[in-house]
């Protein structure tokens, strides 16, 4: 069933007391795709991303993940089997990662919670595979994640995310904290990891130039909504909605004027 | 220095104590701000922008210092004599010169406002403490820089507490507060990154109508390059604490000439990049001595000489100059190709209008 969405969001809404953070959105992802949520703070990405791996619990709507649905409750071996698959990817690594660790623990981490190794030389050879695909260098792994960069962290928590082969990774602005000459490694990496593994990736940015390159397709939200979503060249080269239009309209060109 | 400059840096030297030693954080910075024009500083986090900037305010903190260089203020015209800002005392230059010569506006507004006092009292604060106004002067003023920088009710501003306004207001009231004691030199530090981007062009909008009205000259440090092709008459790239390439505004984006400002200019997508190129390798720690050229690691096109020595500062016009052996015995090295595609499909996108 290769048309099938791996992932369906249908009518979901989330408040946080009076706000309505996110507003009766509905969209949904192939098996592969990269599919980016655009808009600004506020816009309510985030809070749609984080009903999706269930930080937090939606107020209404459904989420079909693998064609079950996942946003009321779970047991047990149900929470364990969507963490297994469904990954999240942070603006800033250095909060996300556990300072206290070293890099081979935080990255083996997730074969623990999964027992994913039949011995300890097969954890090791497994980090060092995944440390290597990311591009650092394995001999590092005994380091904390205080002792790298902001790229390298970064890759740091890819490696951890991607070390149990999900099949759907969600990055919220993981590139907003780095320099520009490191984006486009990260997302050089991001693109040759789907290439290779057929990982989908919903991806959450405010780059709009760096999203178009990355994306499929985009939905652009407004205030909780989703006002416009559709493939990444059409939305862009013909915007419909006057706020994907205003939007697309801020994008400095780096062209000086005069 | 020059008449027509407001600023001008010279053989900046600036080291920090560390944990790990002492740190050459400015390697020989030498920077011109032309009075009235701005001057854009590009580099990424930890190349020294924003401590070379710091430094003309005596901002620098506690483990810093000044190992070498001079630092020179136009008079205002017709006035006084330019001074040497490296010889004044830090209180001096808290003094005299910030907020009545050179204000700051900073990337987070936040960082500036206090929480605690309303928006017209933390403006007319330096205008009471300069002492040249009165209270009631000091009021009208406030007022009507809050018009000028664009906030619609500014009566009602004057009474409200920054929490109170969007992202967009702070910064307007920080651009209002930078701008009350009359200085003539902004330094707008990453002004808009922490701004969405339909605010962020409304600010960079305003900011060039002040500048105009007030001939203001503008010093920009940002890392992003539409920010710096909106904004900016020259140019000046650093890595590693040093200016690896100064221009105009054409010369850098339609004549990049250093590989470090190839490699920035690559990694911006455009509609038709198929293949994104990005800068390999992380900068350097800049607490380890650095041999040769600091670049070279991650040049695809260092010579061996550059791993061993500085390369030399090569003048390719009257306004452009370059950190590269590339250009030495008047050599004149193509544009790598994708590079070259790239800016012509820029320019012809920006000429269609996007």
């Amino acid at each position: 069933m290769a048309d099938e969405p791996i992932l369906q969001v249908k009518g979901l809404s989330k408040s946080f007391g009076n706000v309505r953070a996110v507003k009766d959105i509905s969209f949904s992802l192939r098996q592969g795709e990269i599919f980016s949520l655009v808009g600004e703070s506020g816009s309510g990405k985030t809070t749609a991303a984080r009903c999706i791996i269930r930080i937090y619990r939606p107020d209404e709507g459904s989420i079909l993940f693998q064609g079950k649905d996942i946003s009321g409750s779970l047991s047990r071996a149900g929470q364990l089997e969507l963490a297994k698959n469904m990954q999240m990817i942070f603006q800033d690594p250095l909060s996300s990662l556990n300072p206290k660790k070293t890099v081979f623990d935080i990255i083996a981490s997730g074969l623990d919670v999964h027992r994913l190794y039949g011995s300890k030389k097969e954890r090791a050879e497994k980090v060092h595979a995944m440390m290597e695909e990311v591009g650092l260098s394995p001999e590092l792994s005994g380091r904390r994640p205080i002792q790298f960069s902001g790229g390298q962290r970064q890759r740091i928590a890819i490696a951890r995310a991607l070390i149990i082969r999900p099949s759907l990774i969600i990055a919220d602005e993981p590139l907003s904290s780095l320099d520009v000459s490191i984006q486009s490694q990260i997302v050089n990496l991001l693109l040759s990891l789907r290439e290779k593994y057929g990982i989908t990736l919903l991806f959450i940015g405010h780059d709009l130039r760096m999203v178009r390159f990355l994306s499929d397709r985009i939905a652009v939200m407004q205030e909780g909504e989703i006002v416009e979503c559709g493939k990444a060249e059409d939305l862009f080269s013909r915007p419909s909605h006057p706020y994907t239009q205003s939007l697309l309209g801020s994008i400095l060109s780096p062209v000086p004027n005069g | 220095m020059k008449d027509k400059n407001a600023l001008e840096i010279h053989d900046l030297e600036i080291s920090f104590e560390t944990s790990r030693g002492t740190a050459q954080i400015i390697r020989r910075v030498s920077l011109e701000a032309e009075r009235g024009k701005t001057l854009a500083i590009v580099g990424e986090s930890g190349s020294g922008k924003s401590v070379t900037v710091k430094s003309i305010m005596a901002l620098l903190p506690d483990q810093a210092r000044i190992e070498g260089g001079e630092i020179w203020l136009q008079g205002r015209p017709g006035e006084e004599e330019p001074i040497n800002l490296t010889s004044l005392s830090k209180e001096q230059v808290m003094k005299t010169v910030n907020g009545r010569r050179i204000s700051m506006v900073f990337q987070d507004p936040l960082s500036v406002l206090n929480p605690t006092m309303k928006v017209g009292k933390q403006i007319m604060e330096g205008m009471l403490l300069h002492g040249d106004l009165n209270r009631k002067e000091a009021k009208e003023r406030a007022i009507h820089l809050l018009d000028d920088v664009g906030i619609r009710d500014s009566r009602l501003c004057m009474d409200q507490y920054p929490h109170q306004l969007s992202g967009g207001m702070r910064q307007r009231a920080a651009i209002a507060i930078a701008l009350s004691g009359g200085a003539d030199i902004l330094i707008l530090d990453e002004p808009t990154t922490a701004l969405d981007v339909t605010v962020q062009k409304k600010i960079l909008d305003l900011l060039q109508r002040l500048q105009k009205e007030h001939s203001l000259t503008a010093i920009l440090i940002t890392h992003d390059l539409g920010v710096v092709a909106k904004m900016a008459d020259t140019v000046s790239v650093m890595y590693a604490g040093q200016i690896v390439e100064s221009g105009t505004s054409r010369d850098i984006f339609f004549h990049p000439a250093h590989p470090y400002t190839w490699g920035l200019l690559s990694s911006i997508p455009d509609s038709g990049t198929k293949h994104l190129l990005s800068i390999p390798g992380n900068p350097p720690d800049l607490s380890r001595p650095i041999k040769g050229d600091a670049f070279a690691p991650r040049n695809a096109y260092a010579l061996k000489e550059d791993f061993a020595s500085e390369p030399p500062l090569i003048p390719l016009s009257g306004t452009h100059s370059v950190k590269s052996r590339l250009y030495q015995d008047g050599k004149r090295p193509d544009l790598p190709k994708e590079l070259k595609e790239k800016i012509e499909r820029i320019q012809k996108e920006a000429s269609h209008g996007r």
